[in-house]
C-alpha cells in the first residue's frame, strides 16, 4: 500500500498533527505494527476513544519456538537413530510419531496465540499493554497519556540491529504503572510517535 | 559347598543383571501416556485462556485465532486418544 493510501486511513483529527507523526504512523504498516486498525476493541475502551497504533512482538522473537517445534517433529527418527529398538515395534513408533506431532503443534499454536495476545496499544487517551507470558497468566496494564513522564527505547544485540527490534519503556509519574513494549519492531518510531502524541495532547490538538 | 564357592568365583566380575532383558518399547509407554495427558491439559488451558483474552481484546482476525485454537484442541484430544489406544494395543 502506498503512503498516500495509508494517509487516507488516518482520521481527520490526526491529519493536522506533526509531519514526523504522520510519516511514522503511515510508513510500513504490517500485522506487528498497524496504525488505526479497524474492528479493534479492548476491555475498558471509551466510546470516543481512538486506537492510534497497535504493536506486537517482532516475528524473529518466535524463531526459537519454531525451531523447537521442528526438532520435536523429527524427534522419533532421532531417537530411532540412537535406540534402533524403537523401530522394531511399529505400534509404539506410530504412537511416538503422533505424540511428537501433537507436541510440535502445541508449540506452534502457543507461539501464534502468544504473538496475537501480546499486544501494545497507543490510543488518543492512554497506553495499554496486554501481556500473555504463559498459559496460566495474563496481565493488562494501562496508563493515561497525561501520566507519562519519560519514554526510552533500547535496542540490544545483533538481532536488534539487523531486524530493527527493541524495547520501549514508558515511565509514568507517581504510583502509576510503568509500561514496557517488549521486542517490538521500529522502537525509535514508536518512541517518536508517542512523543509527538504527548506534545499534541499538551497543546490540546487532540 | 565347594561348588557354591566355585560358582561364586566364576561369576566374579560378571554383570549380575546380564540375563535381564529390558524392552525399550515397554519403557516408553508410561512416559508417553503422561506426556499426552499433559499436552491435552495444556490445550484445554490454552483454549480457556484464549476465551478470557477474547473478551479483553479483539481485532478483525479474532475469528481466525478462535478457529485455530478450536481445531487444535479437537486434534489434540482425538490424536491423544488414538495414541493411547496404540500404546495399549502395542
Amino acid at each position: 500500500m502506498t503512503n498516500t493510501q495509508e494517509s487516507n486511513k488516518v482520521p481527520k483529527k490526526f491529519r493536522n498533527l506533526k509531519r514526523s507523526f504522520m510519516k511514522n504512523i503511515t510508513l510500513r504498516n504490517d500485522h506487528s505494527f498497524k496504525s488505526f486498525p479497524k474492528g479493534l476493541r479492548f476491555h475498558g475502551q471509551e466510546q470516543e476513544e481512538q486506537v492510534i497504533l497497535i504493536i506486537r512482538s517482532h516475528w524473529i522473537i518466535y524463531v526459537p519456538q519454531i525451531l523447537l517445534a521442528i526438532l520435536v517433529l523429527v524427534f522419533p527418527w532421532l531417537l530411532g537413530a540412537i535406540v534402533p529398538a524403537i523401530f522394531e515395534s511399529v505400534v509404539i513408533f506410530i504412537s511416538l510419531l503422533i505424540t511428537s506431532f501433537l507436541i510440535g503443534i502445541s508449540i506452534l499454536v502457543s507461539a501464534i496465540v502468544k504473538w496475537y495476545y501480546n499486544v501494545d496499544m497507543i490510543t488518543d487517551q492512554r497506553v495499554v499493554d496486554l501481556d500473555f507470558p504463559n498459559v496460566m497468566a495474563h496481565t493488562m496494564s494501562e496508563t493515561q497519556l497525561e501520566h507519562i513522564e519519560d519514554i526510552t527505547q533500547k535496542q540490544l544485540g545483533l538481532l536488534g540491529s539487523i531486524f530493527d527490534v527493541g524495547t520501549v519503556y514508558v515511565q509514568t509519574a507517581g504510583s502509576a504503572q510503568n509500561i514496557e513494549f517488549t521486542n517490538v519492531p521500529r522502537p525509535r518510531d514508536v518512541q517518536e510517535i508517542l512523543s509527538d502524541l504527548l506534545e499534541s495532547k499538551e497543546k490540546g490538538e487532540i | 559347598m565347594n561348588n557354591d564357592v566355585n560358582n561364586m568365583l566364576d561369576n566374579l566380575g560378571k554383570n549380575p543383571l546380564g540375563g535381564l532383558s529390558v524392552n525399550v518399547a515397554t519403557l516408553l509407554k508410561f512416559p508417553l501416556v503422561l506426556i499426552l495427558f499433559g499436552n491435552v491439559l495444556f490445550a484445554a488451558l490454552l483454549f480457556l485462556r484464549s476465551r478470557i483474552l477474547a473478551d479483553t481484546f479483539q481485532s478483525s482476525s479474532i475469528s481466525l485465532i478462535k478457529t485455530i485454537i478450536t481445531i487444535y484442541l479437537i486434534t489434540t484430544i482425538i490424536g491423544s486418544i488414538i495414541a493411547v489406544l496404540f500404546l495399549l494395543v502395542g
